[in-house]
């Protein structure tokens, strides 16, 4: 994870102006040949006189190139890179190029101040005349020097195996004594750290037993209070089962006297049947006496009287005689049972009243899902039987009309129809 | 249009973010290890106070003074050295301004934190987000939740105190750059080469498409017309639609497009990209292009009122920019506005020049029916073409951003997001202002609001699909209920001539239909589809849209309410004229139309008839015969069209009769001449809603006045029985006119009643057919008499 290694070497390589797209994404992923091609680039734009091969073919080719590179870096531009992290070429090898990039790029800048430097002094060669004693003075200097180089250069063959030897001997021992410390100082600053995180875990341990234990003390009293619990019986129970066989015992005779009423009511209705028979029978045979009795009359008025006088003045006394007693027993019995059947037809009336009024409320309070379907017979009823009608109790009437008013001025629209039509 | 920019180096290293609070004050923060702060001119202030740097020294210290104890060998180490550097990668200031010195800002690291901060510098919280680092951070619209973004390819949403809400998304690449939608419901994000919306609800789905060619760097979410733009690795910038359809996709440029951002007024975004700003139209067409020497622009803020915008450089430059030679034209005046404070007007008839000079910077401009209206940050002007020296001004609140200005004939209104909508008249006192429940100034456009001389009309943000309507002097609205479409509405305009009660409404939705309606009921007429733009024009009632690539005017858009077999006949269409996709109509008056071209170039159509607005001139005077005597001068068929329209609509039998002839509708024709035979004016005006097809507004007429008969009769010849059955039976009239002309119809069509309330009426009802014919001709009888009588009270 290095964006920010990242977006700078591409920021830098921008500027020092490198032809080709460096993706913010090339450097997740390993490619070679990708940072041989931009280290070759930096490396030559550095040095535009420098040969390194590059030409990667063989297997070999990469690590000889990067070789090169870091050697020559290290000793000209005194920059130091690890070739290992180079050779991976991910992440890790932006820091290392970013290093020569920093270079290059300070090295841009300084460039433009001193353009920009030689621009100012150029035109005031005049007062630099003073100095050309000494210049000429420097360039003799300058070929003795020289000779004195070549000299010196000649000795360089034998002084070679030397400075190989010398190079050849291992690092400082002060570099690595520090380094050892530091890990050293690492490693203990971590077994610290571990330990601390040990007594730490040892504490949580016993805590946490603590708390189970608790818990558990908990629970069982939790548990005995339940059995304890379970095991009382509720207070009313007993009044409660009484009440119950009481209210059995109770609906038993609710019951039985339910049932009595009923056939007693039946029997009232069979006597009253009978009692009716009875009147009818009876009127039945007061005509038939009515009748003949007429009969004799006519008989009489045609003059049978004169003819027959005689003979049938006896029969005839007997006759009326007879005839008056009935007359009279017929009279007596026709008003007792008069005044009985009307005593029986207004208890009648009285009791069907008062058991329509019961089925009405029955009715009413039955169900209030039901109650269009109700009303809807009600309607029925209003419109086909006015008797039914009168029967109703006053409110039950008021009821329905409050529930159909829409219903009703239907029915009146119907109504005006039909005597429109008939108009 | 050119970009005016000065761009000065003050940091060190690489400028990662900077951060505008308010107009006047921008924070950047580099590199370098430090936070500057600059004023709104571009001078640099100081060196922001930081507690974050103090915050690492402290935890440096006690490392280093715990390793002391530890190791008695290890050499003393300077602090210096082990003091961990930390590098931004952006600052985001809390979006809602607070009371002076209480702002807060929240800024990341690449370390994966996120620190929020006070104003003076105090740290108020750090939050470990991310592994590895925090590359885009967002506030949402209202600051009620930060989402953050990281290498490690999560997007985490925190509480505004910074703690963890949910990580929205897990990806396998890093996420360079989140936007949030403008409702705050949705966040945008890089994911390599594609963009991904996800929606906060989890059980939503998410939609991810290949935007670029390389990788996606910067995408941002335009909270005002909801459109994204995004730039890449392959050298692109493109704007989506927030359903990720392409709308512009930019030529390659020289370098990596690093950074885009929108201006909060959604009009223009910036580009930035190595050494080069781009300022572009909502629609991708550039403004112009800047090159500072600033290295690549990584991050780019606007000021919230858009004048201004500020760029981090990749060198350690800052870079401040804003736009000039901005144009606008009007009739015969030319504006211009050279600087940020001033207004140059260019009368072209006289060719004098007026300088017009103001104390803040100029945020909006808009000149319409010969009133300049100019808003700054602090105050409106208003001038009048006839007095350029003196104009009106209107104190406006402090730092509100005027998002919209608009203008009728006697008002205009200026949409500021701060104190919502003003109305004024152009002597410059207030009106009125309209509030409705759940209004949100700062996303009005000018797309989304519509002012005229008694209207105004709003499309409701929280519920795209209805417009509330208010009064224009008062500020009440007009309707209880909002006007209703079925689809989200994207575009609305009011007609600006006209009388009140005549006012219309025309719309785009979301599928590009253009539909009109009267603002008093919701009573859609489709019109067109595939509609880009609409415009009213300014100086009578036509409208102009560019339909399909085309140029189409409607020169009676009320044609539809009239007679919509017509409509066809009214419309105008440019001939060989093709705009292509997304054009705009910028301006429409009088005869000349002004087009702009998806990519930014004008188009002016000077050939719009010019007839039709005097023909609407004499319609509005009743003048029928001039109105004749013009379409037969013209002889042009969509006059006629227009007029046949125009005729029915105001009731004038003889022009329509006309109109109809000419444009050779022989039915139409036919049916005029027996409307003029009917005896009753109540009768003719009832056939003429019938015309007009609208029946339910005749049996209306024709109930008032009492023509029940009529009324049925109507509703019979149009084979609504159950209707003319419904008034008979309602009025008790008829019932067996009704039943036998049914029966007739029946046995005409050999069919057996079905309908159930006409076999109940049968079985009612029973009549006789010769005595229905004698009713009928009754009722014949009777209406004539009530003409007789009306004749003779007249």
């Amino acid at each position: 994870m290095s964006y920010r290694e990242k977006r700078n070497f591409i920021e830098k390589m921008k500027s020092l102006g490198y032809p080709k797209l460096i993706s913010i994404d090339s450097f997740r992923t390993p490619d070679f040949s990708f940072v041989s091609e931009i280290l070759f680039w930096l490396v030559k734009s550095y040095d535009p006189a420098i040969e390194v091969l590059n030409d990667l073919s063989s297997e070999k080719d990469p690590i000889v190139f990067i070789k090169t590179i870091t050697s020559y870096m290290t000793t000209k531009a005194n920059i130091k890179l690890n070739p290992k992290k180079l050779y991976t070429a991910d992440g890790y090898a932006v820091k290392e190029l970013l290093k020569i990039a920093n270079e290059l790029f300070k090295a841009k800048n300084f460039e433009e101040e001193i353009t920009d430097d030689s621009i100012m002094t150029a035109t005031n060669i005049q007062s630099k005349l003073q100095d050309l004693k000494t210049c000429r003075a420097l360039s003799a200097e300058i070929t003795t020097r020289g000779a004195n180089l070549y000299d010196l250069l000649e000795k360089e063959v034998e002084l070679r195996e030397m400075r190989a030897l010398v190079l050849a001997k291992p690092f400082e021992l002060s570099s690595m004594e520090t380094d050892v410390n530091q890990a050293l100082l690492h490693i203990q600053q971590k077994l610290t750290e571990t330990q601390l995180k040990l007594e730490n875990l040892s504490a949580d341990e016993v805590n946490l037993k603590g708390k189970i234990q608790k818990r558990k003390v908990e629970l069982d009293r939790a548990e005995k209070r339940l059995k304890s619990l379970k095991s009382v019986r509720p207070t009313f129970m007993e009044d409660y089962e009484k009440l119950e066989e009481d209210l059995k015992v109770l609906y038993q005779e609710y019951m039985d006297k339910y049932r009595n009423l009923t056939y007693l009511e039946q029997q009232l209705e069979e006597y009253n049947r009978q009692e009716q028979d009875k009147s009818d029978e009876n009127e039945l045979n007061l005509k038939k006496m009515q009748n003949k009795l007429r009969e004799e009359e006519w008989k009489m008025l045609r003059g049978e009287k004169e003819l027959k006088e005689n003979q049938l003045k006896s029969q005839s006394i007997f006759h009326s005689d007879g005839d008056s007693d009935n007359d009279l027993s017929s009279d007596n019995v026709d008003d007792s049972l008069e005044s009985d059947l009307s005593n029986s037809e207004s208890d009648l009336e009285i009791k069907r009243r008062k058991s329509l009024g019961l089925q009405l409320d029955n009715n009413d309070s039955d169900s209030g899902s039901d109650n269009d379907k109700m009303d809807d017979n009600n309607d029925e009823l209003n419109n086909n039987d006015d008797l039914d009608d009168e029967d109703n109790s006053e409110t039950s009437n008021d009821d329905d009309n409050d529930d159909d008013d829409d219903d009703n001025i239907d029915d009146d629209d119907d109504d005006d129809n039909l005597s429109d039509n008939d108009f | 249009m050119k970009i005016i920019y000065n761009e000065s180096i003050r940091h060190t290293d690489i400028v990662n973010s900077v951060g505008w609070i308010g107009n006047n004050e921008l924070y950047s923060c580099g590199d370098d290890q430090k936070i500057l702060q600059w004023s709104g001119e571009g001078e640099y202030i100081n060196e922001a106070p930081n507690g974050i740097f103090d915050l690492n020294d402290q935890t440096s210290k006690s490392i280093n003074s715990s390793l002391n104890k530890l190791s008695s060998l290890s050499k003393q180490k300077s602090n210096t050295n082990m003091k961990k550097k930390i590098y931004f990668t952006s600052i985001q200031w809390f979006p809602i301004k607070g009371k002076a010195g209480t702002e807060i800002y929240a800024i990341s690291t690449t370390d994966g934190n996120f620190y929020l901060c006070s104003k003076n510098g105090r740290v108020e919280k750090v939050v470990e987000a991310h592994y590895g680092a925090l590359l885009s951070m967002k506030w949402n619209y209202d600051g009620s939740a930060l989402a953050t973004a990281g290498e490690d390819g999560q997007l985490k949403i925190w509480s505004r105190s910074g703690m963890l809400r949910s990580v929205l998304i897990q990806l396998s690449n890093p996420i360079y750059s989140i936007s949030w939608s403008p409702d705050n419901d949705k966040l945008i994000m890089t994911n390599e080469k594609n963009l991904l919306i996800k929606p906060l609800q989890p059980s939503q789905k998410h939609i991810q498409w290949k935007a670029h060619d390389g990788v996606v760097l910067s995408v941002e979410w335009c909270s005002v017309n909801n459109l994204i733009i995004s730039g890449g690795e392959d050298k692109k910038y493109k704007v989506w639609d927030s359903y990720g359809r392409q709308i512009y996709s930019s030529g390659i440029n020289d370098q990596v497009i690093t950074s885009v951002s929108w201006s909060p007024s959604g009009e223009m975004f910036a580009v930035g990209s190595f050494n080069s700003i781009r300022v572009c139209d909502k629609l991708g067409w550039s403004y112009g292009l800047a090159q500072p020497n600033s290295g690549s622009i990584l991050d780019i803020a606007w000021t919230p009122d858009s004048t201004q915008f500020a760029c981090a450089g990749g060198n350690g430059a800052v870079c401040f920019g804003y736009i000039t030679e901005r144009r606008m034209e009007w009739k015969n005046y030319e504006i211009i506005i050279p600087e940020q404070t001033k207004i140059i007007v260019h009368d072209i008839l006289t060719g004098t020049k007026e300088q017009l000079d103001f104390r803040d910077h100029v945020i909006k401009a808009s000149i319409r029916f010969g009133y300049l209206i100019v808003a700054t940050s602090s105050q409106c002007y208003i001038y009048s073409e006839k007095n350029w020296n003196t104009p009106s001004i209107i104190d406006l609140s402090n730092n509100g951003r005027v998002v919209v200005i608009q203008q009728s004939q006697n008002y205009f209104s200026i949409v500021d997001n701060l104190t919502g909508i003003q109305v004024y008249n152009y002597e410059g006192r207030h009106q009125s202002s309209p509030k409705y429940q759940g209004l949100r100034p700062e996303f009005i456009t000018s797309q989304t609001f519509s002012l005229s001389d008694d209207t105004i009309a709003i499309i409701d943000k929280t519920d795209e699909k209805s417009i509330v309507i208010f009064e224009t002097t008062t500020g009440r609205m007009i309707n209880k209920e909002p006007l209703r479409h079925h689809q989200e509405i994207l575009e609305i305009g009011l007609n600006l001539h006209e009388s009140s009660y005549q006012r219309q409404l025309v719309i785009i939705d979301k599928n590009r239909d253009m539909y009109i309606t009267p603002i008093n009921k919701s009573l859609f007429k489709k019109l067109g589809s595939m509609v880009d733009s609409l415009l009213w024009n300014d100086e009578s009632n036509t409208l102009a849209a560019i339909m399909d690539g085309k140029f189409v005017v409607w020169y009676y858009p009320n044609v539809v309410f009239v007679d919509e077999e017509i409509t066809h006949l009214t419309r105008f269409e440019k001939e060989g004229c093709n705009v292509g996709k997304n054009a705009q109509l910028v301006k429409f008056i009088g005869s000349e139309a002004t087009i702009r071209k998806s990519d930014g170039s004008l188009i002016i159509l000077s050939d719009v008839s010019p007839y039709p607005a005097l023909l609407h001139e004499l319609v509005k005077k009743k003048q029928w015969e001039e109105a004749i005597r013009l379409c037969r001068f013209a002889k042009l068929e969509v006059l006629w069209a227009c007029l046949a329209a125009m005729a029915v609509a105001g009731h004038d039998l003889n022009t329509a009769e006309v109109a109809y002839a000419l444009i050779n509708e022989v039915v139409k024709v036919e049916y005029i001449c027996y409307i003029k035979e009917i005896p009753t004016v109540e009768g003719r005006n009832a056939e003429f809603a019938l015309l007009r097809h609208q029946p339910y507004e005749a049996e209306k007429i024709l109930l008032s006045a009492s023509l029940k008969f009529r009324a049925i009769k109507m509703w019979i010849d149009l084979y609504n029985w159950d209707r003319a059955l419904d008034i008979a039976v309602k009025y008790k009239t008829n019932v067996d006119t009704v039943l036998y002309l049914r029966s007739k119809y029946l046995e005409k069509c050999n069919k057996k009643e079905t309908n159930k309330r006409f076999l109940q009426y049968a079985s009612q009802v029973q009549y006789n057919p010769e005595t229905v014919l004698k009713k009928i001709e009754q009722e014949m009888e009777r209406e004539r008499g009530i003409n007789k009588q009306s004749v003779a009270a007249n």
